[in-house]
C-alpha cells in the first residue's frame, strides 16, 4: 500500500473532553455538554502526545467542549509537551481568566483560540448564554496585558462562527477584533450537526446574506486595512467574484476546502487517531467507525501504524478521487473544478457527496445581482 | 431626508457601514434610514465611493497568503491551512 504524504503530521488536533460550561446552541459537538462521555486521564492523553511528538508533530490544539474548566491536568500537559518539544493551542470560550491564569508562563503554550460569536452582548449571548460576551472580552482583555503576549510569545485568536444570528455583525467583527488588540480572526459556518441541527432553524443563513457578509467582510478589511490576519475562505470563484465585481485580485486561500491530512489530523476522545473529525466517535458515535480498526488508537499503537491503517489510505484516495466533485452543483460546472476540493467526510462515512462549498453556491444564486452574467462566467459548462 | 454629513456621521459611529455600501448603495442607504434626495449630496456619495474602490484595489494588491495553521473546532467547518494578511505582515513575522 503506498504511502501518502501524510507520514509527518505536524498539526494534529485532540478532543480533550466533551464536558462543557455553557450550552451554545451552534455546537457541533453533541448534545450531552453535562456530563462526562469519556476523557482520557492525564497519562493517557501524555502517551498520545508522546506518540504524536515522535511522529514528528510540532503543534496540538486541544478542542472541547471547555478544556481550561475541566481538564484541570492542562498544566502539567503543557509541562509535559515542553518536554517534548511540543507547542499547544488551546480552543476556549475563555470566560474563566482564574483557569488559564497559570497557564500563561508556559513556555509551551503558543495560543489561545477564543470563541466570540457576535461584536455586541445581544447578538453573542443570545448564541452563547446570557453574560457571556462581557465576561470573554474582560478576559481577553487581561491576557493583551499578559507580558508574554506583548511579545508575541503568546497569540490570541477570534473564532467566530457565522450563522443567521450573527452574518449581520460579520464586518463589525472586524473592529472588535482591532479594537481588543487581537492579530487574528477566523471566520467559518456554521455546521449543522450536534447541538446545532436542533436550532437549525435559528442558525440557518440564506445563501443571499452568506455572500453579502463575506463579500462586505473583504471590503472593509481592505478599506480600513485592518492589522489583523483573516483565516477565511478564498474559493478560485469567490475571488474572481471579487474581481469582477470590484476589480481586485485576492490570492486564493482555500483552493482545497478539504485540505485533507495536510493540514492536520485528529484524536477523539478515546484516542484514536483519524483524517477527520467527521469521522470520529464524536460525530458518529453509533457507527463505531474509530472503533472498526485498533489499530487508530494511540493508547496502543505507534503513530507510524495509525498512518498505515486502512482508514487514512482510504480517506486520501477517497479525496483524491476527482470524480466526487462531478455530483455537486454547481461544483461540477465551475471552471475552477480541477484545482479545487470541497469537504470529503461525507464519503468517507460512505454518504452521497453533499458538501458544496456555501460560499460557491451563494455566487451561483446570486452573484449575477452584483456583476452581471457572473454565473455563467464562472460556472461556464453549466449549458455543454 | 439626509445629507450626506450625516452619512458620514453614521459611518464614523458604524464603520461597517461602508461594505454595505458598495456592496448594494440603496439597500445600505435603505437600512441606515438614509434618503439622499440633494443632487450634490448624491454626487459626494459617488465620488466617496470611486475613492473608497481605488482604495480598496491598492489594498488588495498588498495581501499575501501566510500559509499557517487554521485552527479547527468541531461544529466550525474545516479545515484548510492559510490566511489573508498583509504583505508586509508575511515579510516581518515579529509584528
Amino acid at each position: 500500500m503506498p504511502l501518502f504524504k501524510i507520514s509527518i503530521m505536524k498539526d494534529v488536533t485532540i478532543y480533550a473532553t466533551n464536558k462543557c460550561n455553557i450550552r451554545c446552541i451552534h455546537c457541533g459537538v453533541g448534545l450531552d455538554q453535562d456530563q462526562y462521555r469519556y476523557d482520557l486521564s492525564t497519562e493517557q492523553l501524555k502517551k498520545v502526545m508522546y506518540e504524536l511528538a515522535s511522529g514528528g508533530t510540532k503543534t496540538i490544539t486541544i478542542l472541547g467542549g471547555e478544556a481550561t474548566i475541566y481538564r484541570k491536568d492542562l498544566a502539567a500537559l503543557l509541562d509535559f509537551a515542553l518536554e517534548n518539544g511540543l507547542k499547544i493551542i488551546i480552543n476556549t470560550n475563555l470566560l474563566s481568566y482564574e483557569a488559564i491564569e497559570d497557564l500563561l508562563d508556559k513556555p509551551s503554550l503558543q495560543a489561545f483560540v477564543v470563541s466570540l460569536d457576535g461584536a455586541s452582548s445581544d447578538i453573542h449571548d443570545r448564541i452563547r448564554g446570557e453574560g457571556t460576551f462581557e465576561k470573554t472580552l474582560r478576559n481577553i482583555k487581561k491576557i493583551t496585558e499578559n507580558k508574554r503576549y506583548k511579545t508575541g510569545d503568546i497569540l490570541l485568536q477570534i473564532a467566530f462562527v457565522m450563522n443567521g444570528i450573527n452574518c449581520q455583525q460579520t464586518s463589525k467583527m472586524l473592529f472588535l477584533t482591532s479594537e481588543l488588540k487581537v492579530r487574528q480572526l477566523n471566520i467559518k459556518n456554521v455546521r449543522f450537526v450536534g447541538r446545532a441541527n436542533l436550532f437549525n432553524k435559528l442558525l440557518e443563513i440564506t445563501s443571499e446574506d452568506l455572500l453579502h457578509a463575506y463579500t462586505s467582510l473583504i471590503i472593509n478589511w481592505l478599506y480600513f486595512q485592518c492589522d489583523i490576519e483573516l483565516q477565511i475562505l478564498i474559493t478560485p470563484a469567490f475571488a474572481e467574484f471579487l474581481n469582477k465585481a470590484f476589480g481586485f485580485c485576492l490570492p486564493t486561500s482555500n483552493y482545497a476546502a478539504c485540505g485533507g491530512t495536510s493540514v492536520f489530523s485528529y484524536v477523539d476522545l478515546l484516542g484514536n487517531h483519524l483524517p477527520c473529525p467527521a469521522m470520529s466517535y464524536e460525530e458518529k458515535p453509533n457507527t463505531g467507525i474509530a472503533t472498526k480498526d485498533p489499530k487508530l488508537n494511540l493508547l496502543k499503537n505507534s503513530i507510524s501504524k495509525t498512518f498505515n491503517s486502512n482508514i487514512f489510505h482510504d480517506f486520501e484516495l477517497k479525496r483524491e478521487n476527482r470524480k466526487y466533485i462531478n455530483q455537486l452543483i454547481p461544483c461540477k460546472y465551475c471552471k475552477f473544478n480541477k484545482q479545487c476540493q470541497p469537504c470529503a467526510a461525507n464519503i468517507i462515512n460512505g454518504e452521497e457527496y453533499e458538501e458544496e462549498i456555501e460560499l460557491c453556491y451563494a455566487i451561483y444564486h446570486h452573484g449575477d445581482s452584483y456583476v452581471k452574467n457572473i454565473r455563467e462566467n464562472i460556472w461556464n459548462n453549466e449549458c455543454q | 431626508m439626509a445629507t450626506f454629513k450625516d452619512l458620514e456621521k453614521t459611518l464614523q459611529d458604524n464603520p461597517a457601514l461602508l461594505g454595505e455600501l458598495l456592496v448594494n448603495p440603496a439597500v445600505a442607504l435603505k437600512k441606515a434610514r438614509i434618503e439622499l434626495t440633494n443632487k450634490e449630496d448624491v454626487r459626494r456619495l459617488e465620488g466617496f465611493l470611486r475613492l473608497a474602490q481605488t482604495q480598496i484595489k491598492v489594498s488588495a494588491g498588498l495581501v499575501g497568503l501566510n500559509t499557517g495553521k487554521s485552527d479547527w473546532g468541531i461544529g466550525a467547518g474545516c479545515c484548510n491551512g492559510r490566511s489573508l494578511t498583509k504583505l508586509d505582515w508575511v515579510i516581518d513575522p515579529q509584528r
